[in-house]
């Protein structure tokens, strides 16, 4: 008996090394037998888009048909295996990173896109974020927003009819909700990114926006970031968040918050327009819209800005290829549908035809009304993100104000010590 | 003598011969990673870009003197440390000599039971214990309305550390009473009978026989859950994700944030020869002290 136990091990494990060998063999069939076949490797996130990356990968085929496309995809620890794969010299024709300082991190191996005509095309607001030093070194991928999401049935029942845009709006709105026994908040507070993410756009109006001095003003020493009295504020609304989101603030996920928010248990959620489709998944027929995030000029905004960003290898072999492709997302029929169609978020291009979700379209809304702010924590040094978020998570978890506030400053003097 | 002189050489070349390849292997995945990582420690990168800065021992000093962050890591590390290797040892133990001794129908179905959560991957047990603090026990709380099930188990600083203490016990103790079966396994039936008609009870038997006779179980025991927790990743990145606020973050997460979230690797890689030297100096004099004890029966 134990021997034919040990018996059929080994010849599944043989199996497995064999069927292995097929596969490899495989790939290298098919691209030997087209005429000049060419791979190219890209390295994408947001997995949440895989059907659509590869909609559009086979719509490429067609087009080029010796240009196979092989996509790797993950979400959790991509900058890390990304970090590795560059380390290791086995470099992606193409991968995704942030925009604004991930410019910096990583020129020592993009190409600049400044000269390439396909990049006329785009609007050049949401080339901002993509310039450093005056060259283009990404191409903008497409546009996304966050702020409050509400959902307008349950806004209706608790008798709401004029939407929130201060923090005293803020507060009167979750009593009404509390009133009605609704939980107004999924607070996402376990999250180290979701929290700060929920103060920037309330904080978008420090130095009224004008974030290269406010950063050179941090860098040089001037200005302590925790005696910005926008941090009071940000504290102010992480009160009011965790006061209003329920027993267990402090344990609420990304995950919870959507369903949470789709299936109807809570009023609002902090999360960003990515979001909209896992929240159709669970409910499909849910109406919902943005609140504006508060701020301290009375001005409320959404946050809006084009982060995501695909980068050209220098180094790649199959150059002319990535760039010819890049052509066709951007000046085919196919290419400039592909994001408000397929992927049914906002372009980055000039002229693109808006998409048919609810929450891109009070984006589009907002960006009309001129009520958005950039991603502007981004313009700072980098790798703030997480400490940030842990120092928040701190204040929310029972840290005091002028610890956080000491807390925060530090962060960035380090951050600014540890770039060279 | 000649042939005695060839004789030993062959027998070198042979135990050479069969340790080469684990040789190999070691210092190709862990000894070249290892002086890659002081090398880096004593450099400014960040961990992409091609250029990196010497600047000596400042990574090292900055850790001691300016990183709160780092120090309470430290802190909930040892601590963690302390709880997890007290309670897996004294539970296991406990469990296997009631396992040993008793004849216990259903002997066979408790050891396995124990040990299954064991060959689970902790990343998984983070996240089924994530949804059972989480969900499972706010449903349990409504039901029941058992004042402990409403607490925030994970969203409350302080009761965060104990349920990484809790779950880590749960999932290692399988692992660590199998050694300890082992071990009071091997106790020579003699040595108990003579005990027994010298008069000794159940409890001095195990206190004055067993225990010593045992030690070098517990030498192993130790040093393995004082090395395990010390170095503590997994478990705590999956189940807390170093929160609430920094509150659960071991040294290995802080380590992993710095180098990967922060893009400090050189600074990262300094910490983590600080964790290397801090487990290395523990758990050497763990096994000194314990060795001292072990005695032959």
């Amino acid at each position: 008996m134990k021997k034919l136990i040990a018996l059929s091990l080994c010849a599944v494990l043989l199996a497995g090394t064999m069927a292995g060998c097929s596969r490899g063999e495989k790939t290298t069939n098919s691209t030997a037998s087209s005429k000049s076949p060419v791979t190219l490797n890209f390295m994408l996130n947001s997995p949440e888009l895989t059907d659509q990356y590869k909609a559009m990968a086979a719509e490429y085929k067609k087009v080029a048909p010796n240009v196979t496309i092989n996509m790797t995809i993950i979400q959790n620890d991509y900058q890390t295996v990304l970090k590795s794969k560059l380390n290791s010299g086995n470099i992606p024709d193409l991968f995704m990173s942030s925009a604004y300082n991930d410019n910096k991190v990583y020129q020592d191996y993009t190409y600049d896109l400044t000269n390439e005509s396909f990049m006329k095309n785009f609007n050049p607001v949401f080339l901002k974020s993509v310039t450093l030093d005056n060259k283009i070194t990404g191409y903008p991928f497409l546009v996304q927003s966050h702020s409050f999401i509400y959902n307008k049935d349950l806004f209706k029942k608790a008798g709401i009819t004029k939407l929130p845009t201060t923090l005293d709006d803020y507060k009167e709105v979750c009593e009404k909700l509390q009133a009605k026994g609704i939980q107004p908040f999924s607070s996402g507070f376990a999250e180290w990114w979701v929290l700060p993410q929920m103060t920037y756009p309330s904080m978008s109006d420090a130095y009224d926006g004008d974030y290269n001095k406010l950063f050179s003003d941090i860098k040089s020493g001037k200005l302590k970031f925790g005696d910005l009295p926008q941090v009071d504020f940000a504290l102010d609304l992480i009160d009011l968040v965790k006061k209003y989101s329920g027993s267990k603030p402090m344990e609420s996920t990304a995950d919870m918050q959507v369903s949470d928010f789709a299936n109807g248990k809570v009023a609002m959620i902090h999360q960003g327009s990515w979001e909209e489709d896992s929240i159709r998944k669970i409910n499909k027929d849910i109406d919902m819209g943005y609140l504006e995030a508060p701020r301290m000029d009375g001005k409320s905004v959404i946050a809006v800005d084009s982060n995501l960003t695909m980068r050209v290898s220098k180094d790649s072999k199959n150059l002319k290829e990535v760039l010819s492709f890049l052509d066709w997302l951007t000046t085919s029929d196919y290419g400039k549908s592909w994001i408000p169609e397929v992927v049914k978020q906002i372009s980055p291009q000039k002229d693109a035809a808006s998409p048919d979700t609810q929450l891109a379209k009070e984006t589009a809304k907002a960006v009309n009304d001129g009520k958005t702010c950039q991603w502007w924590i981004f313009c700072g040094p980098d790798g703030i993100e997480q400490p940030f978020g842990t120092a928040f998570q701190n204040y929310a978890a029972g840290a005091s104000r002028q610890q956080t506030k000491d807390n925060l400053t530090k962060i960035f003097v380090d951050a600014y010590n540890a770039e060279s | 003598m000649n042939q005695a002189r060839r004789k030993k050489v062959s027998h070198a070349l042979e135990f050479l011969g069969f340790t080469m390849p684990a040789v190999i292997a070691i210092l190709l995945f862990v000894g070249i990673p290892f002086f890659m990582c002081i090398f880096y420690s004593l450099r400014k990168w960040n961990g992409i870009q091609r250029k990196s800065t010497f600047i000596g021992l400042q990574n090292y000093i900055r850790a001691f003197t300016n990183d709160s962050t780092f120090i309470k890591a430290i802190g909930y590390t040892l601590l963690y440390a302390l709880l997890t290797v007290i309670l897996i040892n004294i539970i296991a133990l406990l469990l296997s000599a009631i396992l040993e001794q008793s004849n216990l129908w259903g002997k066979g179905f408790f050891r396995a039971a124990f040990y299954i959560p064991n060959i689970i991957s902790l990343i998984i047990i983070g996240f089924i214990w994530k949804f059972i603090f989480g969900r499972a026990f706010e449903a349990i709380h409504q039901a029941t309305g058992i004042r402990a099930f409403g607490w925030s188990w994970l969203g409350q600083p302080k009761l965060a550390v104990i349920s990484t203490v809790l779950v880590t016990v749960w999932q290692a103790l399988g692992f660590y009473m199998l050694i300890y079966i082992a071990g009071l396994q091997s106790v020579p039936d003699d040595v108990l009978e003579a005990a027994t008609i010298d008069g000794a009870g159940k409890v001095r038997r195990f206190f004055s026989v067993v225990l010593p006779l045992i030690v070098p179980s517990i030498t192993v025991c130790t040093f393995y859950s004082i090395a395990n927790s010390l170095k503590m990743f997994e478990l705590i990145f999956t189940l807390t994700g170093g929160g609430p606020g920094d509150a659960t973050t071991s040294v290995a997460l802080d380590i992993y944030n710095t180098a990967f979230n922060s893009n400090q690797y050189g600074y990262g890689s300094a910490k983590s020869v600080i964790l290397f030297v801090m487990v290395a100096f523990i758990t050497i004099l763990q096994v000194t002290l314990f060795k001292k004890k072990e005695i032959e029966a």
